[in-house]
């Protein structure tokens, strides 16, 4: 039954690593990125994280960040090359390295969103002894990113319905108006969900005083052992190059 | 069933999903903002002006219906905390900051002052500038140090973009985002009297 248990939760996107490991990992990540000082750093960072994205069983995303990182390195190598370090071009090899510099967040990105279910992320902020307050609507608000897409496109499709679309030209028109018309349903439909979300929270139990339970409890293994080694190594990489510029 | 002055004060189930839903459509908020801006340096230090103006709304909503110790200070956080989750650790920091002296602010006025809730989502926007454009100004302080090994750049080029970057741009988007949380703090009280107040939501 416990083999059955840990097969199924290794099979799922993040190859059964703590989430607790996952979140020290995003945080340290999100430093490091902050404190290399070369180009080489970041591209230690980047080569790292795309090998952990790997190993947590995402290597789609992972080809997603190697093919966004590259064709910024490209274009800011054609754009440097071709503005003569200056004008508009050189603007833009500017903005390029920028963005360059801060791809690897979207690395974070898909480790957070993608490697750490919200219930894993419930449990790993228990286990931290996280503030109920801060807890329940952080969870409620990582369930409803999705939800604000759909009920935001089903508003834009209402106003085209009726005549006034929301588009760049109509909101430069009547910016304050175009604006009621799209916040006000879309917050009295927030407010319903909220509603809606409660009733459904405490009828499975959520104002329970009693300890919460999980089918599959957090424990630290052995594998997460080897990922905190591969990340204590990489963060030691990162700031060895960070610091030889 | 009489409940405790204490029970009152405290964030039920409900306040906390609330506070959930709308934290969401924030942090959606200032990601939209960073996009749209974030192709031009200039106009990205100008992307919480946008982000003051379009979240008064949500803000000004979720205060008039929680108003219990927690509804600014829970919202900053969790901004600060999602954003940490995707590396940007810095906006929790000065969110945290910025949310608990709003809270102390909001909670001494009983909520009740709209002018004190004005000064509260200047502060609370004033958090996200620091967080978000913060490390944008230590990061020129490294491209500057890079680009000097680098093809392609000239150095009084790049000394040039980031004068008038940091130079007269800074001069003009802290102004703007204080007047982008003024603009939104006055239009999310408009709504919320208009229609939330009408249909007794609030």
């Amino acid at each position: 039954m416990a083999d059955e248990a840990g097969r199924a939760a290794a099979s799922r996107a993040g190859a059964g690593i703590d989430a607790r490991v996952k979140l020290v990992h995003v945080l340290v990540f999100g430093i490091l990125l902050f404190v290399g000082r070369s180009g080489s750093s970041g591209a230690v960072l980047m080569a790292t994280l795309v090998g952990f994205l790997v190993f947590v069983r995402l290597p789609k995303c992972a080809l997603k960040l190697v093919l966004y990182y590259g064709a910024l390195w490209l274009l800011g190598w054609v754009l440097s090359g071709s503005s003569g370090g200056g004008g508009i071009l050189g603007t833009l090899a500017l903005v390029v390295f920028l963005l360059r510099k801060l791809a690897p967040l979207l690395g974070l990105y898909y480790l957070f969103a993608h490697a750490i279910g919200v219930s894993e992320l419930v449990r790993a902020l228990s286990a931290w002894r996280f503030p109920r307050n801060v807890m329940v609507p952080l969870a409620v608000a990582l369930r409803f990113f999705p939800t604000i897409g759909l009920e935001a496109g089903v508003i834009k499709d209402v106003l085209r319905l009726r005549g006034r679309p929301l588009t760049l030209l109509t909101l430069c028109r009547a910016p304050r108006e175009m604006l009621e018309y799209a916040f006000v349903p879309f917050m009295m439909r927030c407010v319903q969900i909220a509603d809606e979300l409660s009733a459904s929270a405490v009828a499975r139990g959520i104002e329970n005083p009693e300890p919460r339970t999980a089918l599959h409890p957090l424990k630290l293994r052995a594998r997460d052992g080897v990922y905190l080694g591969a990340l204590a190594v990489s963060s030691a990489a990162v700031v060895a190059c960070g610091q030889a510029l | 069933m009489n409940r405790t002055n204490e029970e009152r004060s405290m964030l039920s189930v409900r306040d906390l999903a609330t506070i959930g839903i709308f934290t969401a459509v924030m942090f959606a908020l200032t990601m939209i903002t960073g996009v749209v801006t974030g192709f031009v340096p200039v106009a990205y230090l100008l992307s919480p002006a946008l982000f003051g103006v379009l979240a008064g709304p949500p803000f000004m909503l979720v205060v008039a219906k929680v108003r219990k110790p927690g509804c600014v200070f829970v919202p900053s956080v969790l901004i600060g905390l999602i954003w940490t989750f995707m590396g940007g650790w810095p906006v929790l920091v000065s969110m945290g900051v910025l949310g608990l002296v709003g809270e102390a602010i909001a909670v001494k006025t009983r909520y009740q002052s709209f002018a004190a809730l004005v000064i509260v989502y200047i502060l609370f926007v004033g958090g996200y500038y620091l967080g978000a454009i913060g490390p944008m100004y230590y990061l020129t302080d490294w491209y500057l140090s890079f680009s000097e090994g680098q093809a392609g750049y000239d150095p009084s080029f790049v000394q040039s973009v980031v004068d008038t970057a940091f130079g007269w741009a800074s001069a003009v988007a802290i102004p703007a985002t204080v007047a982008g949380a003024i603009v939104g703090s006055f239009f999310g009280k408009g709504l919320v009297r208009k229609h939330f107040k009408k249909a007794g939501i609030v």
